[in-house]
């Protein structure tokens, strides 16, 4: 297939990416004055991390991954780190560092996992970051990020847009299984029952459909249908209790 | 500035202070960016080659003078600079577990084409340098392998280099002979 758009090959096509794509380039071509913070929320296996990495490398943006245990100074120390910066002792002189560079550059700052700052009593400290140097901050989080971030009335008045990540659609099946099916060609009923049984997550379908096409390569099957698909797809579902096992 | 600034963001802390002046002269923005004059010239030549600026008439004692052009954020933002190793190791390190299928799939964007062969290649050299742990083995024309990033060093990307060397097989000795003369 020609590639003139350099896309071939790319999650760039999802829905997911590109309304995370969107909302980016919106909060970075805002007009003076509004807010410059945004989050992209929603359920877990939406691909919203999928999203946030292809749109860290499309705007060369920062990209953090929180995690449960983090406080204020590794949030700092890990934001600087990606910054590429030595980190200062203060945490009060990190804020200031991270603040300065941003403002610098330009760049957006991605935070993943954001659900964690909340947790964390961390919200602060990227309000300060963002009140200093008025860049772009894109949170993600899960479902409730937007619930748990209203208690911060001056952080939640700052948030330029919310968008929802979408539960994946039929076309997305197709769009990926040229990039992890290359060279298979898959029936609709089978995309249909790989859809069905991936429920809406992004994630299980890259899984289910790098299943199907090791399965082809095995096979060495040119094309698949749903009778000839031999495996079982993965669905996220706890295994039944073994019988005679159970209590 | 920062010994740790890449090319990349050195263009940005420029292309930042040339937003600030507005108008400015290779001069004026080497001291608004606290960067040799030489470099402040060579970035906005490089700029007005990519249309983000444009001439601004004579300024003082002659000095061109130069404008940010007229639609250059947009312009500026949707092809941000950024390189193949870049994009794979920004990925890498925002992903627990990835195939180079994965890498390439979030890696390849408008301004930056990575293909497979590329991740593969990436991915086969972090390994074997021990910056990345084989999840899963590769079966060759079946399955590919599934790593995980166990050193991750920082935000700049460790690249493939060819070094010139002199090889002694008397003393199975390996000399690298750069910054000598040659």
């Amino acid at each position: 297939m020609a590639d003139k758009t350099g896309l071939y090959g790319s999650v760039a096509p999802l829905r997911n990416v590109g309304l995370f794509v969107q909302l980016v380039g919106r909060v970075q071509a805002r007009e003076h004055g509004l807010p410059g913070l945004a989050a992209f929320y929603g359920p877990s296996g939406f691909g919203k991390s999928i999203a946030g990495s292809y749109g860290a490398n499309h705007y060369q943006a920062y990209c953090v991954q929180m995690k449960s245990v983090w406080r204020p100074k590794k949030l700092c120390e890990a934001i600087l780190t990606d910054l590429g910066l030595k980190p200062a002792r203060v945490l009060a002189d990190m804020v200031d560092q991270v603040a300065e560079h941003l403002a610098r550059t330009q760049r957006p700052l991605i935070i993943d996992e954001a659900d964690h700052l909340v947790a964390g009593g961390m919200v602060e400290v990227v309000r300060d970051i963002y009140e200093s140097s008025g860049a772009t901050i894109v949170l993600i989080g899960e479902e409730r990020l937007p619930q748990s971030l209203a208690k911060w009335e001056r952080v939640h008045g700052r948030m330029l847009e919310w968008v929802a990540a979408q539960p994946a659609e039929a076309r997305d099946v197709t769009l990926l299984a040229a990039i992890y099916c290359p060279g298979v060609e898959l029936s609709e009923d089978l995309k249909d029952a790989l859809f069905r049984a991936s429920k809406g997550s992004i994630r299980r379908i890259c899984v289910n459909l790098s299943k199907v096409g090791e399965f082809a390569k095995v096979q060495g099957r040119a094309s698949l249908t749903a009778a000839d698909w031999k495996g079982a797809f993965h669905s996220g579902e706890a295994p039944a209790p073994r019988r005679g096992l159970a209590a | 500035m920062s010994a740790l600034m890449d090319e990349t963001l050195v263009d940005d802390a420029a292309w930042a202070a040339a937003r600030r002046l507005g108008t400015w002269s290779y001069a004026t923005l080497a001291a608004e960016a606290r960067m040799k004059p030489s470099r402040a010239t060579r970035l906005t030549r490089r700029w007005v080659k990519a249309r983000l600026a444009v001439s601004g008439g004579l300024g003082p004692k002659q000095r061109r003078l130069w404008t940010v052009a007229p639609g250059a954020e947009a312009l500026r933002a949707a092809a941000p600079a950024g390189t193949v190793e870049g994009n794979l190791w920004r990925t890498m390190r925002t992903q627990a577990l990835f195939s180079p299928t994965d890498l390439m799939a979030m890696s390849s964007t408008p301004s930056v084409a990575v293909t497979l062969p590329d991740a593969v290649a990436y991915c086969e050299a972090l390994a074997a340098a021990d910056y990345l742990a084989v999840v899963r083995k590769p079966v060759p024309g079946k399955r590919e392998a599934v790593y995980r990033l166990v050193e991750n060093t920082g935000p700049r990307p460790p690249v493939v280099r060819r070094v010139r060397a002199l090889v002694d097989p008397n003393l199975g000795s390996t000399i690298p002979l750069a910054g000598r003369a040659a």
